[in-house]
Protein backbone atom coordinates (compact mmCIF):
# COMPACT_ATOMS: atom_id res chain seq x y z
CA UNK A 1 0.00 0.00 0.00
CA UNK A 2 3.02 2.45 0.49
CA UNK A 3 4.54 1.58 -1.96
CA UNK A 4 1.97 2.17 -4.43
CA UNK A 5 1.39 5.49 -2.54
CA UNK A 6 5.29 6.08 -2.88
CA UNK A 7 4.78 5.59 -6.88
CA UNK A 8 2.19 7.60 -7.33
CA UNK A 9 3.93 10.84 -5.85
CA UNK A 10 6.82 9.55 -7.62
CA UNK A 11 5.12 10.03 -11.20
CA UNK A 12 3.37 13.21 -9.90
CA UNK A 13 7.04 14.58 -9.12
CA UNK A 14 7.78 13.49 -12.58
CA UNK A 15 5.06 15.15 -14.16
CA UNK A 16 5.49 18.01 -12.13
CA UNK A 17 9.41 17.97 -13.23
CA UNK A 18 8.77 17.58 -16.57
CA UNK A 19 6.12 20.83 -16.33
CA UNK A 20 8.61 22.94 -15.01
CA UNK A 21 10.83 22.11 -17.82
CA UNK A 22 8.38 23.37 -20.29
CA UNK A 23 8.76 26.48 -18.37
CA UNK A 24 12.04 26.52 -18.88
CA UNK A 25 11.26 26.49 -22.84
CA UNK A 26 8.49 29.05 -23.18
CA UNK A 27 10.55 31.08 -20.37
CA UNK A 28 13.66 30.61 -22.89
CA UNK A 29 11.28 31.45 -25.99
CA UNK A 30 10.00 34.50 -24.54
CA UNK A 31 12.92 36.14 -23.04
CA UNK A 32 14.72 35.84 -26.93
CA UNK A 33 11.50 37.94 -28.30
CA UNK A 34 13.76 40.67 -29.58
CA UNK A 35 16.87 38.17 -30.11
CA UNK A 36 18.05 38.60 -34.20
CA UNK A 37 17.52 35.15 -35.90
CA UNK A 38 16.29 33.63 -32.61
CA UNK A 39 14.19 30.66 -33.70
CA UNK A 40 11.66 29.61 -31.12
CA UNK A 41 11.87 26.30 -29.39
CA UNK A 42 9.26 23.51 -28.97
CA UNK A 43 8.57 21.32 -26.06
CA UNK A 44 5.22 20.02 -25.82
CA UNK A 45 5.03 16.64 -24.54
CA UNK A 46 1.74 14.32 -23.50
CA UNK A 47 0.39 15.76 -20.51
CA UNK A 48 2.19 12.82 -17.55
CA UNK A 49 4.93 12.10 -20.00
CA UNK A 50 8.41 11.40 -18.06
CA UNK A 51 10.02 12.90 -20.57
CA UNK A 52 10.06 15.78 -23.14
CA UNK A 53 10.52 13.89 -26.23
CA UNK A 54 10.17 16.32 -28.88
CA UNK A 55 12.37 19.51 -27.94
CA UNK A 56 12.96 21.07 -31.20
CA UNK A 57 13.86 24.27 -32.60
CA UNK A 58 11.42 25.85 -34.97
CA UNK A 59 13.19 26.94 -38.14
CA UNK A 60 10.06 29.42 -39.70
CA UNK A 61 11.22 31.78 -40.59
CA UNK A 62 11.08 35.44 -38.50
CA UNK A 63 9.98 38.90 -40.12
CA UNK A 64 12.35 40.92 -41.22
CA UNK A 65 13.25 44.45 -39.48
CA UNK A 66 14.45 46.94 -42.25
CA UNK A 67 17.71 48.93 -40.25
CA UNK A 68 19.04 50.39 -43.57
CA UNK A 69 22.34 49.81 -42.45
CA UNK A 70 24.86 48.35 -45.36
CA UNK A 71 25.78 45.31 -44.10
CA UNK A 72 23.14 44.50 -41.64
CA UNK A 73 21.60 41.40 -44.24
CA UNK A 74 19.21 38.75 -43.69
CA UNK A 75 18.11 35.56 -45.19
CA UNK A 76 15.07 34.59 -47.12
CA UNK A 77 14.49 31.09 -46.84
CA UNK A 78 14.97 28.41 -43.65
CA UNK A 79 17.59 26.23 -43.49
CA UNK A 80 20.38 28.73 -45.18
CA UNK A 81 23.22 30.61 -42.90
CA UNK A 82 25.88 33.19 -43.03
CA UNK A 83 29.04 31.43 -42.36
CA UNK A 84 31.61 33.17 -39.41
CA UNK A 85 35.13 31.97 -38.24
CA UNK A 86 34.85 29.76 -35.06
CA UNK A 87 37.74 28.78 -33.00
CA UNK A 88 37.12 25.27 -35.03
CA UNK A 89 36.38 26.54 -38.38
CA UNK A 90 33.80 27.73 -39.69
CA UNK A 91 30.46 28.49 -37.65
CA UNK A 92 26.58 28.68 -38.89
CA UNK A 93 24.70 31.88 -38.00
CA UNK A 94 21.33 33.87 -39.03
CA UNK A 95 22.75 36.58 -37.06
CA UNK A 96 23.45 39.01 -39.94
CA UNK A 97 24.62 41.99 -37.87
CA UNK A 98 27.46 42.70 -39.79
CA UNK A 99 30.45 45.45 -39.28
CA UNK A 100 33.79 46.40 -39.49
CA UNK A 101 35.90 46.39 -36.59
CA UNK A 102 39.37 48.26 -35.68
CA UNK A 103 41.27 45.42 -37.54
CA UNK A 104 39.82 46.37 -40.35
CA UNK A 105 37.77 42.84 -40.94
CA UNK A 106 34.22 42.64 -41.29
CA UNK A 107 32.82 40.74 -38.21
CA UNK A 108 29.32 39.76 -36.92
CA UNK A 109 28.22 41.03 -33.33
CA UNK A 110 30.51 38.52 -31.89
CA UNK A 111 33.60 39.69 -33.34
CA UNK A 112 33.96 36.81 -35.57
CA UNK A 113 35.11 36.84 -38.95
CA UNK A 114 32.77 36.93 -41.60
CA UNK A 115 33.88 34.01 -44.44
CA UNK A 116 33.44 36.19 -47.64
CA UNK A 117 34.49 34.33 -51.02
CA UNK A 118 36.01 35.77 -54.25
CA UNK A 119 37.57 38.88 -52.56
CA UNK A 120 40.32 40.84 -54.24
CA UNK A 121 43.48 39.52 -53.13
CA UNK A 122 44.87 43.23 -53.11
CA UNK A 123 41.87 44.83 -51.10
CA UNK A 124 39.36 43.34 -48.91
CA UNK A 125 35.59 44.31 -48.89
CA UNK A 126 36.66 45.82 -45.43
CA UNK A 127 39.10 48.05 -46.98
CA UNK A 128 36.55 49.29 -49.46
CA UNK A 129 33.24 50.10 -46.48
CA UNK A 130 36.74 52.01 -44.80
CA UNK A 131 36.74 53.60 -47.56
CA UNK A 132 33.76 54.82 -48.32
CA UNK A 133 32.70 52.99 -51.17
CA UNK A 134 29.10 52.82 -52.05
CA UNK A 135 27.93 48.86 -50.90
CA UNK A 136 25.48 46.67 -52.69
CA UNK A 137 24.88 43.37 -51.80
CA UNK A 138 22.58 41.23 -53.85
CA UNK A 139 19.87 38.19 -53.68
CA UNK A 140 22.54 36.38 -54.52
CA UNK A 141 25.19 37.70 -51.81
CA UNK A 142 27.39 39.35 -54.51
CA UNK A 143 29.30 42.35 -52.62
CA UNK A 144 29.62 45.14 -55.28
CA UNK A 145 31.66 48.16 -54.09
CA UNK A 146 31.24 51.25 -56.35
CA UNK A 147 29.69 48.90 -58.82
CA UNK A 148 32.59 46.42 -58.86
CA UNK A 149 32.40 43.19 -58.19
CA UNK A 150 34.39 42.42 -54.74
CA UNK A 151 33.38 39.22 -53.02
CA UNK A 152 30.31 36.86 -52.03
CA UNK A 153 28.56 35.90 -48.91
CA UNK A 154 29.76 32.57 -48.23
CA UNK A 155 25.94 30.34 -47.63
CA UNK A 156 25.55 27.78 -46.41
CA UNK A 157 22.51 25.18 -46.33
CA UNK A 158 21.14 22.53 -44.56
CA UNK A 159 20.30 20.76 -48.00
CA UNK A 160 19.92 22.17 -51.01
CA UNK A 161 18.31 21.65 -54.33
CA UNK A 162 17.18 23.33 -57.39
CA UNK A 163 15.28 26.47 -56.53
CA UNK A 164 16.57 26.04 -52.99
CA UNK A 165 18.76 29.30 -53.28
CA UNK A 166 17.91 31.74 -50.15
CA UNK A 167 18.27 35.50 -51.26
CA UNK A 168 20.27 37.92 -48.99
CA UNK A 169 18.28 40.96 -48.11
CA UNK A 170 20.82 43.73 -47.74
CA UNK A 171 19.82 46.47 -45.14
CA UNK A 172 17.58 43.89 -43.08
CA UNK A 173 17.92 41.53 -40.18
CA UNK A 174 15.85 38.49 -39.75
CA UNK A 175 13.44 39.29 -36.06
CA UNK A 176 13.01 36.42 -33.55
CA UNK A 177 10.12 33.99 -34.92
CA UNK A 178 8.76 33.84 -31.25
CA UNK A 179 5.10 34.17 -30.66
CA UNK A 180 4.92 36.35 -27.67
CA UNK A 181 0.51 35.41 -27.51
CA UNK A 182 1.37 31.57 -28.20
CA UNK A 183 3.89 31.87 -25.25
CA UNK A 184 1.88 33.19 -23.06
CA UNK A 185 -0.69 31.12 -23.38
CA UNK A 186 1.58 27.88 -22.98
CA UNK A 187 2.79 29.33 -19.81
CA UNK A 188 -0.74 29.64 -18.51
CA UNK A 189 -1.56 25.93 -19.77
CA UNK A 190 1.90 24.75 -17.55
CA UNK A 191 1.01 26.82 -14.48
CA UNK A 192 -2.79 25.15 -14.56
CA UNK A 193 -1.46 21.66 -14.87
CA UNK A 194 1.07 21.87 -12.32
CA UNK A 195 -1.35 23.78 -9.81
CA UNK A 196 -3.30 20.40 -10.86
CA UNK A 197 -0.54 18.49 -10.34
CA UNK A 198 0.28 19.88 -6.90
CA UNK A 199 -3.48 19.47 -5.80
CA UNK A 200 -2.67 15.68 -6.44
CA UNK A 201 0.58 15.41 -4.63
CA UNK A 202 -1.44 17.38 -1.96
CA UNK A 203 -4.02 14.73 -1.70
CA UNK A 204 -1.81 11.56 -2.13
CA UNK A 205 0.05 12.73 0.66
CA UNK A 206 -3.39 13.53 2.52
CA UNK A 207 -4.12 10.21 2.58
CA UNK A 208 -0.98 9.01 3.57
CA UNK A 209 -1.13 11.49 6.49
CA UNK A 210 -4.77 9.41 7.09
CA UNK A 211 -3.94 6.05 6.54
CA UNK A 212 -0.59 6.48 9.46
CA UNK A 213 -2.88 8.06 11.80
CA UNK A 214 -5.78 5.38 11.60
CA UNK A 215 -3.54 2.52 11.28
CA UNK A 216 -0.59 3.63 13.37
CA UNK A 217 -2.71 4.90 16.30
CA UNK A 218 -3.81 0.92 16.80
CA UNK A 219 -0.11 -0.33 16.49
CA UNK B 1 14.15 26.00 -10.53
CA UNK B 2 11.78 28.70 -10.16
CA UNK B 3 14.14 31.23 -8.75
CA UNK B 4 16.75 30.45 -11.78
CA UNK B 5 13.68 31.78 -14.39
CA UNK B 6 12.37 34.29 -12.29
CA UNK B 7 16.17 35.91 -12.28
CA UNK B 8 15.75 34.95 -16.26
CA UNK B 9 12.51 37.23 -16.58
CA UNK B 10 14.28 39.73 -14.52
CA UNK B 11 17.73 40.36 -17.26
CA UNK B 12 14.97 39.87 -19.69
CA UNK B 13 13.20 42.58 -18.00
CA UNK B 14 16.41 44.46 -17.51
CA UNK B 15 17.55 43.98 -21.06
CA UNK B 16 14.24 45.78 -22.52
CA UNK B 17 14.11 48.58 -20.21
CA UNK B 18 17.30 49.87 -21.24
CA UNK B 19 16.38 49.46 -24.95
CA UNK B 20 13.31 51.56 -23.96
CA UNK B 21 15.92 53.78 -22.43
CA UNK B 22 17.00 54.27 -26.10
CA UNK B 23 14.47 54.69 -27.62
CA UNK B 24 13.66 57.65 -24.51
CA UNK B 25 16.96 58.99 -25.82
CA UNK B 26 16.35 58.54 -29.23
CA UNK B 27 12.86 60.75 -29.20
CA UNK B 28 14.38 63.44 -26.67
CA UNK B 29 16.82 63.90 -29.47
CA UNK B 30 14.79 64.56 -32.17
CA UNK B 31 16.07 67.99 -32.54
CA UNK B 32 19.44 67.81 -31.81
CA UNK B 33 22.17 68.40 -34.44
CA UNK B 34 23.52 65.86 -36.42
CA UNK B 35 22.23 63.55 -33.56
CA UNK B 36 22.69 59.83 -34.63
CA UNK B 37 19.72 57.33 -33.07
CA UNK B 38 20.66 54.59 -31.29
CA UNK B 39 19.64 51.35 -31.98
CA UNK B 40 20.07 48.24 -29.18
CA UNK B 41 19.81 44.45 -30.89
CA UNK B 42 19.76 41.33 -29.20
CA UNK B 43 21.64 38.06 -30.05
CA UNK B 44 22.45 34.42 -28.63
CA UNK B 45 26.03 34.15 -27.46
CA UNK B 46 27.40 30.95 -25.14
CA UNK B 47 26.98 32.73 -21.94
CA UNK B 48 22.97 34.28 -22.88
CA UNK B 49 21.53 37.07 -24.25
CA UNK B 50 23.95 40.11 -25.07
CA UNK B 51 23.13 43.46 -26.26
CA UNK B 52 24.82 45.57 -28.99
CA UNK B 53 23.94 48.76 -29.39
CA UNK B 54 24.74 50.75 -32.27
CA UNK B 55 24.30 54.01 -33.93
CA UNK B 56 22.53 54.81 -37.39
CA UNK B 57 25.36 56.63 -39.21
CA UNK B 58 23.23 57.68 -42.17
CA UNK B 59 22.47 61.09 -42.66
CA UNK B 60 20.16 63.07 -41.18
CA UNK B 61 18.64 65.97 -43.35
CA UNK B 62 20.55 69.08 -44.17
CA UNK B 63 18.58 71.70 -42.65
CA UNK B 64 19.00 75.37 -44.42
CA UNK B 65 19.84 77.73 -42.08
CA UNK B 66 21.91 80.74 -43.85
CA UNK B 67 23.96 81.12 -41.38
CA UNK B 68 27.45 81.51 -42.44
CA UNK B 69 29.03 79.48 -39.36
CA UNK B 70 26.73 76.57 -39.53
CA UNK B 71 27.88 73.75 -41.64
CA UNK B 72 26.17 70.29 -42.21
CA UNK B 73 28.50 67.10 -43.17
CA UNK B 74 26.90 65.33 -45.61
CA UNK B 75 28.24 61.60 -45.51
CA UNK B 76 30.65 60.07 -43.43
CA UNK B 77 33.21 62.25 -41.36
CA UNK B 78 32.88 63.83 -37.94
CA UNK B 79 34.16 67.59 -37.40
CA UNK B 80 37.64 67.68 -35.34
CA UNK B 81 37.40 69.59 -31.99
CA UNK B 82 40.17 69.96 -29.29
CA UNK B 83 39.04 69.29 -25.78
CA UNK B 84 40.27 71.36 -22.26
CA UNK B 85 42.96 68.74 -21.79
CA UNK B 86 44.37 68.95 -25.18
CA UNK B 87 42.87 65.86 -26.65
CA UNK B 88 40.69 65.36 -29.74
CA UNK B 89 36.96 65.08 -30.04
CA UNK B 90 34.68 64.37 -32.74
CA UNK B 91 31.31 65.80 -33.63
CA UNK B 92 28.88 66.19 -36.50
CA UNK B 93 27.12 69.14 -34.92
CA UNK B 94 28.20 71.77 -37.12
CA UNK B 95 26.91 74.50 -35.61
CA UNK B 96 30.12 77.12 -34.86
CA UNK B 97 30.82 80.15 -33.26
CA UNK B 98 33.61 83.14 -32.93
CA UNK B 99 34.86 83.04 -29.43
CA UNK B 100 36.01 86.05 -27.72
CA UNK B 101 39.71 86.01 -29.42
CA UNK B 102 38.48 85.14 -32.39
CA UNK B 103 38.59 81.67 -32.25
CA UNK B 104 36.26 79.32 -34.52
CA UNK B 105 34.54 77.08 -31.34
CA UNK B 106 32.27 74.45 -31.40
CA UNK B 107 28.46 74.32 -30.43
CA UNK B 108 29.92 72.65 -26.88
CA UNK B 109 32.41 76.03 -27.03
CA UNK B 110 35.68 73.42 -28.28
CA UNK B 111 38.17 75.07 -30.70
CA UNK B 112 37.42 73.44 -34.21
CA UNK B 113 40.41 71.85 -35.63
CA UNK B 114 41.76 72.81 -39.24
CA UNK B 115 44.40 71.92 -40.80
CA UNK B 116 46.79 74.81 -42.66
CA UNK B 117 47.76 74.16 -46.22
CA UNK B 118 51.75 73.27 -44.91
CA UNK B 119 50.28 70.28 -43.34
CA UNK B 120 48.19 69.14 -46.94
CA UNK B 121 51.42 69.87 -48.45
CA UNK B 122 53.44 67.53 -46.06
CA UNK B 123 50.59 64.59 -46.64
CA UNK B 124 50.46 64.73 -50.67
CA UNK B 125 54.47 64.66 -50.70
CA UNK B 126 54.16 61.52 -48.24
CA UNK B 127 51.70 60.03 -50.33
CA UNK B 128 53.69 59.99 -53.49
CA UNK B 129 56.47 58.59 -51.94
CA UNK B 130 54.32 55.68 -50.66
CA UNK B 131 52.28 55.14 -53.75
CA UNK B 132 48.93 55.01 -51.96
CA UNK B 133 47.13 57.53 -50.03
CA UNK B 134 47.38 56.32 -46.11
CA UNK B 135 45.15 57.53 -42.65
CA UNK B 136 47.32 59.95 -41.75
CA UNK B 137 47.58 61.73 -38.18
CA UNK B 138 45.74 64.83 -38.72
CA UNK B 139 46.28 66.58 -35.59
CA UNK B 140 49.87 67.48 -36.60
CA UNK B 141 50.19 70.29 -38.34
CA UNK B 142 46.68 70.97 -37.29
CA UNK B 143 45.64 73.88 -34.82
CA UNK B 144 42.45 76.58 -34.30
CA UNK B 145 40.95 78.55 -36.47
CA UNK B 146 40.67 82.29 -36.18
CA UNK B 147 38.70 84.79 -37.76
CA UNK B 148 39.14 88.36 -38.19
CA UNK B 149 36.94 90.33 -35.94
CA UNK B 150 34.29 91.33 -38.16
CA UNK B 151 35.23 89.32 -40.78
CA UNK B 152 32.49 87.22 -43.11
CA UNK B 153 33.37 83.48 -43.75
CA UNK B 154 33.05 81.65 -46.92
CA UNK B 155 33.41 78.07 -47.53
CA UNK B 156 35.51 76.47 -50.42
CA UNK B 157 34.15 72.63 -51.55
CA UNK B 158 37.05 71.25 -49.99
CA UNK B 159 36.23 72.55 -46.66
CA UNK B 160 38.93 75.14 -46.74
CA UNK B 161 37.70 78.57 -44.73
CA UNK B 162 38.42 81.75 -45.89
CA UNK B 163 38.00 85.21 -45.35
CA UNK B 164 35.89 87.64 -47.92
CA UNK B 165 39.13 88.90 -48.92
CA UNK B 166 40.47 85.70 -49.72
CA UNK B 167 42.59 85.46 -46.25
CA UNK B 168 43.28 81.82 -45.42
CA UNK B 169 41.62 80.49 -41.93
CA UNK B 170 42.20 77.49 -42.32
CA UNK B 171 40.58 73.63 -43.70
CA UNK B 172 37.70 71.80 -41.46
CA UNK B 173 39.44 68.59 -40.64
CA UNK B 174 37.12 66.25 -41.38
CA UNK B 175 37.65 62.68 -39.78
CA UNK B 176 36.69 59.36 -39.86
CA UNK B 177 37.53 55.50 -37.92
CA UNK B 178 38.24 52.16 -39.17
CA UNK B 179 34.76 51.56 -37.00
CA UNK B 180 32.65 54.57 -36.21
CA UNK B 181 30.67 52.59 -34.00
CA UNK B 182 33.47 52.55 -31.65
CA UNK B 183 33.52 55.68 -30.82
CA UNK B 184 32.67 56.65 -27.30
CA UNK B 185 29.71 58.84 -26.65
CA UNK B 186 30.90 61.43 -23.93
CA UNK B 187 27.50 63.04 -24.15
CA UNK B 188 27.03 66.61 -25.55
CA UNK B 189 26.69 65.45 -29.08
CA UNK B 190 30.71 64.83 -28.61
CA UNK B 191 32.47 61.47 -29.14
CA UNK B 192 35.92 59.96 -28.77
CA UNK B 193 38.10 57.71 -30.27
CA UNK B 194 38.43 54.35 -28.55
CA UNK B 195 41.00 51.07 -28.95
CA UNK B 196 37.51 50.06 -30.81
CA UNK B 197 37.19 52.97 -33.43
CA UNK B 198 40.30 51.94 -35.23
CA UNK B 199 42.47 54.10 -37.09
CA UNK B 200 41.48 57.37 -38.43
CA UNK B 201 40.47 57.47 -42.06
CA UNK B 202 41.07 59.94 -44.28
CA UNK B 203 37.89 61.52 -45.32
CA UNK B 204 37.84 62.68 -49.42
CA UNK B 205 35.41 66.04 -49.18
CA UNK B 206 33.50 67.17 -52.50
CA UNK B 207 30.82 66.97 -54.73
CA UNK B 208 32.23 62.98 -56.38
CA UNK B 209 30.30 60.11 -56.07
CA UNK B 210 30.58 59.00 -52.07
CA UNK B 211 32.46 61.60 -51.09
CA UNK B 212 31.80 63.73 -48.19
CA UNK B 213 30.29 67.69 -49.14
CA UNK B 214 29.96 70.04 -46.46
CA UNK B 215 27.27 72.39 -46.60
CA UNK B 216 28.01 75.84 -45.14
CA UNK B 217 24.58 77.47 -44.11
CA UNK B 218 23.22 74.42 -43.50
CA UNK B 219 22.95 72.02 -40.35
CA UNK B 220 22.14 68.36 -40.47
CA UNK B 221 19.19 67.59 -38.63
CA UNK B 222 18.90 64.48 -36.18
CA UNK B 223 17.53 61.04 -38.04
CA UNK B 224 15.88 60.13 -35.38
CA UNK B 225 12.57 58.51 -36.69
CA UNK B 226 9.68 59.55 -34.51
CA UNK B 227 7.41 56.96 -36.19
CA UNK B 228 10.23 54.04 -36.02
CA UNK B 229 10.51 54.70 -32.39
CA UNK B 230 7.36 55.23 -31.03
CA UNK B 231 6.42 51.58 -32.61
CA UNK B 232 9.92 50.64 -30.81
CA UNK B 233 8.77 51.82 -27.39
CA UNK B 234 4.97 50.07 -28.20
CA UNK B 235 6.48 46.82 -28.61
CA UNK B 236 9.09 47.08 -26.07
CA UNK B 237 6.12 48.28 -23.42
CA UNK B 238 4.57 44.99 -24.81
CA UNK B 239 7.71 42.64 -24.27
CA UNK B 240 8.25 44.24 -20.68
CA UNK B 241 4.42 43.75 -19.57
CA UNK B 242 4.43 40.31 -20.65
CA UNK B 243 7.96 39.55 -18.88
CA UNK B 244 6.59 40.98 -16.12
CA UNK B 245 3.23 38.54 -16.24
CA UNK B 246 6.02 35.42 -16.49
CA UNK B 247 7.62 36.72 -12.94
CA UNK B 248 3.65 36.97 -11.05
CA UNK B 249 3.26 33.33 -12.79
CA UNK B 250 6.21 32.24 -11.62
CA UNK B 251 5.77 33.27 -8.21
CA UNK B 252 2.01 32.16 -7.85
CA UNK B 253 3.76 28.85 -8.84
CA UNK B 254 6.26 28.86 -6.15
CA UNK B 255 3.84 30.14 -3.54
CA UNK B 256 1.65 26.99 -4.38
CA UNK B 257 4.09 25.48 -3.88
CA UNK B 258 5.12 26.24 -0.33
CA UNK B 259 1.25 25.83 0.48
CA UNK B 260 1.29 22.30 -0.72
CA UNK B 261 4.43 21.64 1.25
CA UNK B 262 3.44 23.71 4.49
CA UNK B 263 0.04 22.06 4.99
CA UNK B 264 1.12 18.29 4.50
CA UNK B 265 3.50 18.48 7.17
Amino acid sequence: MVDFHNQNVGSLYDAMSTSVRRIGIVQTNMENVNTVGFKTVHGDSVLFSDTLRDVFRDETQGGYMTTDQKLDVALSKEGAYFLVEGEDGPLRTRDGQFHVNADKKIVDVQEREVVILDQKPDKSVAEYVIKGAEIIIDKNGLIRADGDLVGRLAIDYDSKGPGDEAHVLQGKLEASNVDLQENIVKLLQVKRHIDTVQGMISMNLSVDKALVETYGRNV
Amino acid sequence: MFNQYTYKSMGAVNRHMQSLGETVTDINNIFTTGYKSKDTKFHETMNGIKGNTRRDLNDGVAKVTNRELDFAIQGKGYFEIQMPDGSYAYTRDGSFSVGPNGELLSAQGYPVVTSRPEAEFINKNYDEINGEAEAYDVGVNSGAAFIPAGSAVAMEPDGTLKTEDGTLIGKLNIVDFTNPDGLKDVGDNVYMATAASGDVVDVEIGLMNNQTEIKQGSLETSNVSLVRNMSTMVQLNTIIKAEMKVIKILDQMQENLNSTITRNV
